[in-house]
């Protein structure tokens, strides 16, 4: 017989989530769970619902259906919901949302006001030093960079040990340069310390810089739950495999089991859904799944191209005006006008109904 | 390095206004050292501990009244969600049409032994004139608490905005890290909005030191009283210029808690970008309570007051609205239209002589011409008539022994005087309006401007009439509303027998007609009645406008 301790209880258990105002949902269905420890993200367009279902987790919003299990303990449910203040969660906000009239020493201990004096000093100082802002604690909130104070922020919300740690958009006011670094800054604290965490964002980079799991959100629904490679090689439908990354859908069908004819010849690989010889598809041509072979028979006309350093990104027109995308190393150049040999590598053939 | 200063006619001609209008404060601040003999000397041994003890206790008075009803009715309106709560969010500002010494005199009426409250309470009871105890209107606390119910708006207005631009995830914050929320109201949210708070509540202490009309019908001596006693019954203009800088020290002490507070706000700034408001959900008592309370406010600022005068109106309106109250309406609607065109014009020249010479001596003038709205009207009229009356008797003798003819008074007692003091006063109105108007048209805009062959007199016609049009109609508004409202400065400086609404509304009602004063009194109301329209306008839209002003 199984014991408790042999078989680890989920720390975050979200189960068929509905979340809605005026009777209208915006999110539905959602369920996933995190292991203690673990770091996801909700990714998604802005407006997809991302953000209701953190701050359902918070308990700032209500359930329509469903429940929330945080740490073994029912938080949220349609009938009821524990306020946000009992729930031992920490929250970092897209705007930092610091106390302007508190020093940084204060801010990072306003949780933790229930702790005896030296305690909370100990632990302040800890977390100083692990966001490297010692030597600043007596300063005000506006005499920070922003870098410092989105650490002030992250500093405050671990703080108190939550059982959960949830970050809303915490990178978004940063320059765009700087936040694939910070994500992975901010993932090292939180595996350093043990957090679980769940952080949501419209920066597939981000996501991949920072999350041991993602969870595409489209339209209020959760389109797939996986780690950056599947999501990005295996994609579940066509909404994921437009939002993440780049490439292009082209019309196929399947002659065989694994084999696709398509303009560009017939193409094999590993099928990622089922679809019966026969049917019509679209298959999904990331750019690295074209090749730039010089020696090929198959050409196709540049028509676009794009300076990405150490590699071109061109798009190219086949016989048909079908568009494709190819990423070559940036030493060979082409001009737009010239014909270009190619050829297919694709070991995940992600096939999608002509409709869907 | 050049010695030579190039003259510049346009800002030399800002200079000379920002003189000419900062010369009533100067001259009542200079008079500090005029000696005025033995009647500071009575003043000073006699009553003038008075004028400051009643002065600190209203302002205390009114401080702890409009702070209590301020914030308690901007948090529930802004933070809470209750039936009615979209109307009351308005609605609130309503008090601030009622000038002080109207209501004062519309409760007196109510509540006096003879009102209408009193006799029904001796008619179902049976008492006599001595059998029972009722509370003095006309008092201290009396005044305390017109003031109060008239002036709340300033902080409810202030603190409301703070509550406001707070960013809605300070206060999750909190909650998340552990907190009810009470106890984030406490720690976050008022702390937070403190600074804004403090600049509400000197503004409304402001106008309770500018006030006249309610201590003088209820009789307690404050420093504007003391100055028109002195004044006018002991014919001291300097010991009324003495007492008058008495007060402004008092003025000057709440302009520097007001500037102070609204630096510290900027700092209190939480977020740069807003999440919706999501209001707490009250429910049953607590949404009665809430209900409740903002109707009793509402009930005793604006709408009681408001039934009084609109039913004595109606009952004296045949014997009181005739060619006469005809004449006085258009005396007054005609006076404050010109003031208030006037202070728009010279808004403009300064607003533009700003834009144009931007550096610190420009905008130094501009300030020190902008300074007048803190000044008491009173102490406004007495820094105007001194000078005025010292112009008009030099050329008198002048005139008389050169020409051996009596020119009498120019300036003193005509509506020139009576304008300029508007102007001292009432100028920061209209400059803060239009400025604010001006800064939204960027440099950036006019360079666009001349990149598409503009002339200058086109990007005015184009860009700025058009986008300026809004902000110089409240201007113009504003100021009207205000001279329409003014009392003591119109009482000093009025030519004879040259009559205002406000002016016959205090008179009537100091004679105890306080029916007769009614139509005169219900008018101003309804005038000031617009500037709450267009406040609540800008209250509801300014969460958006800030949305929309971030993601710039």
């Amino acid at each position: 017989m199984k014991t408790d301790s042999t078989m680890q209880l989920p720390q975050l258990l979200v189960d068929n989530i509905s979340i809605g105002y005026a009777g209208r949902p915006v999110v539905e269905g959602i369920s996933f769970h995190l292991k203690e420890g673990e770091i996801a993200c909700l990714l998604g367009p802005s407006g997809c619902g991302k953000t209701s279902v953190l701050r359902a987790i918070a308990g700032f919003e209500p359930l329509m259906q469903g429940s929330i299990v945080l740490h073994g303990k029912n938080v949220s449910s349609a009938e009821f919901s524990l306020p946000p203040e009992k729930r031992h969660i920490g929250m970092v906000f897209q705007d930092f949302a610091l106390f302007p009239h508190l020093t940084v020493a204060k801010n990072i201990g306003f949780g933790l006001q229930k702790l005896p004096r030296k305690q909370q000093q100990q632990r302040v100082d800890e977390l100083l030093e692990l966001v490297e802002l010692t030597g600043a604690q007596n300063q005000y909130p506006h005499q920070l960079s922003g870098g410092q104070q989105q650490r002030v922020a992250l500093a405050r919300a671990m703080a108190p040990r939550p059982d959960i740690l949830l970050l809303d958009e915490p990178f978004s006011s940063m320059d765009s340069d700087l936040r694939e670094q910070l994500a992975r800054e901010v993932r090292h604290l939180l595996r350093r310390d043990g957090v679980t965490a769940i952080m949501v964002t419209h920066d597939q980079h981000e996501a991949f810089a920072m999350a041991d799991q993602i969870g595409v959100l489209g339209q209020g629904k959760l389109l797939q739950w996986g780690n950056g490679y599947d999501l990005y090689h295996r994609p579940s439908s066509r909404f994921v495999a437009d939002f993440i990354g780049q490439g292009v859908l082209i019309p196929g069908e399947i002659i065989a089991d694994n084999k696709i004819s398509t303009e560009l010849g017939i193409v094999s690989g590993k099928m990622t859904s089922d679809k019966s010889t026969g049917q019509q598809v679209n298959l999904l041509l990331r750019p690295d799944d074209i090749i730039h072979d010089d020696n090929s028979p198959l050409k196709a006309e540049i028509v676009g191209r794009a300076f990405r350093g150490a590699v071109y990104l061109y798009t190219l027109k086949l016989q048909s005006g079908q568009q494709i995308l190819c990423l070559v190393q940036s030493h060979h150049q082409h001009e737009v006008g010239e014909y270009l040999g190619i050829r297919l590598e694709a070991d995940h053939l992600a096939v999608f109904s002509d409709q869907v | 390095m050049s010695f030579i200063i190039q003259f510049r006619p346009y800002p030399a001609f800002i200079f000379v206004l920002a003189v000419a209008l900062s010369m009533p404060v100067a001259v009542v601040l200079a008079h500090v050292f005029v000696p005025s003999g033995d009647i500071w000397q009575h003043l000073s041994s006699t009553v003038l501990p008075d004028y400051i003890r009643n002065s600190l206790l209203l302002m205390f008075g009114v401080a702890i009244g409009t702070l209590l009803i301020g914030v308690t009715a901007a948090w529930l309106t802004t933070m809470c969600q209750f039936p009615g709560r979209s109307v009351f969010e308005w609605a609130l500002l309503l008090p601030m049409a009622m000038p002080a010494y109207i209501i004062a005199y519309t409760y007196t009426g109510m509540l006096d032994f003879a009102g209408p409250l009193q006799t029904s309470l001796r008619e179902w009871f049976g008492w006599q004139y001595g059998d029972y105890w009722f509370p003095q209107i006309r008092s201290l606390n009396g005044a305390v608490a017109m003031l109060t119910l008239v002036l709340y708006p300033y902080v409810y207005l202030l603190s409301r905005a703070a509550f406001l631009n707070q960013s809605i995830c300070v206060l999750d914050v909190s909650r998340t890290l552990g907190n009810g929320p009470w106890k984030t109201f406490w720690k976050v949210a008022l702390p937070l909005a403190r600074p804004a708070i403090i600049a509400g509540l000197s503004l409304a202490l402001m106008e309770t030191l500018a006030d006249y009309g309610t201590v003088q019908f209820f009789g307690v001596s404050t420093f504007t009283t003391g100055i028109f006693r002195t004044w006018f019954g002991m014919g001291s203009a300097a010991a009324a210029a003495q007492l008058a800088a008495g007060l402004m020290v008092f003025v000057f002490a709440l302009i520097l808690i007001e500037r102070y507070s609204r630096r510290k706000a900027r700092y209190h700034h939480t977020s740069r970008r807003h999440q919706d408001l999501r209001r707490f959900q009250l429910t049953g008592g607590r949404a009665f309570l809430a209900l409740l309370f903002c109707l009793f406010i509402l009930g005793l600022g604006f709408l009681l007051p408001a039934f009084q005068l609109l039913s004595w109106t109606i009952n004296v309106a045949d014997t009181v609205i005739d060619a006469e109250f005809l004449r006085l309406l258009v005396n007054s609607l005609s006076l404050a239209a010109f003031a208030a065109v006037l202070a728009l014009l010279l808004a403009l020249v300064m607003a533009y002589a700003q834009r144009l010479y931007p550096g610190k001596l420009v905008s130094g003038a501009v300030r020190v011409a902008g300074m007048g709205y803190a000044v008491p009207g009173a102490v406004i009229a007495v820094g105007v008539m001194i000078p005025f009356a010292w112009i008009d008797n030099t050329i008198d003798d002048l005139a008389r022994s050169q020409f051996n003819y009596s020119t009498g008074l120019l300036l003193s007692g005509t509506l020139v005087a009576v304008t300029f003091a508007y102007l001292t006063r009432f100028l920061a109105v209209s400059l803060q309006t239009v400025d604010s108007g001006l800064t939204r048209i960027t440099h950036s805009m006019d360079e666009a401007g001349r990149s598409f062959g503009f002339r200058p007199l086109q990007i005015l016609r184009q860009i700025h009439i058009p986008m300026l049009s809004a902000s110089l109609m409240t201007a113009l508004l504003l100021v009207f509303v205000d001279v329409l409202k003014e009392l003591p400065a119109t009482l000093i400086l009025r030519p004879f027998n040259f009559n205002t609404l406000a002016v016959k509304a205090y008179e009537l009602a100091s004679d105890e007609r306080l029916a007769e004063a009614a139509p005169a009194a219900l008018a101003i109301v309804i005038v000031g009645i617009i500037p709450v329209i267009l406040l609540s306008k800008t209250i509801t839209r300014s969460r958006k406008l800030k949305l929309a002003i971030d993601e710039n």
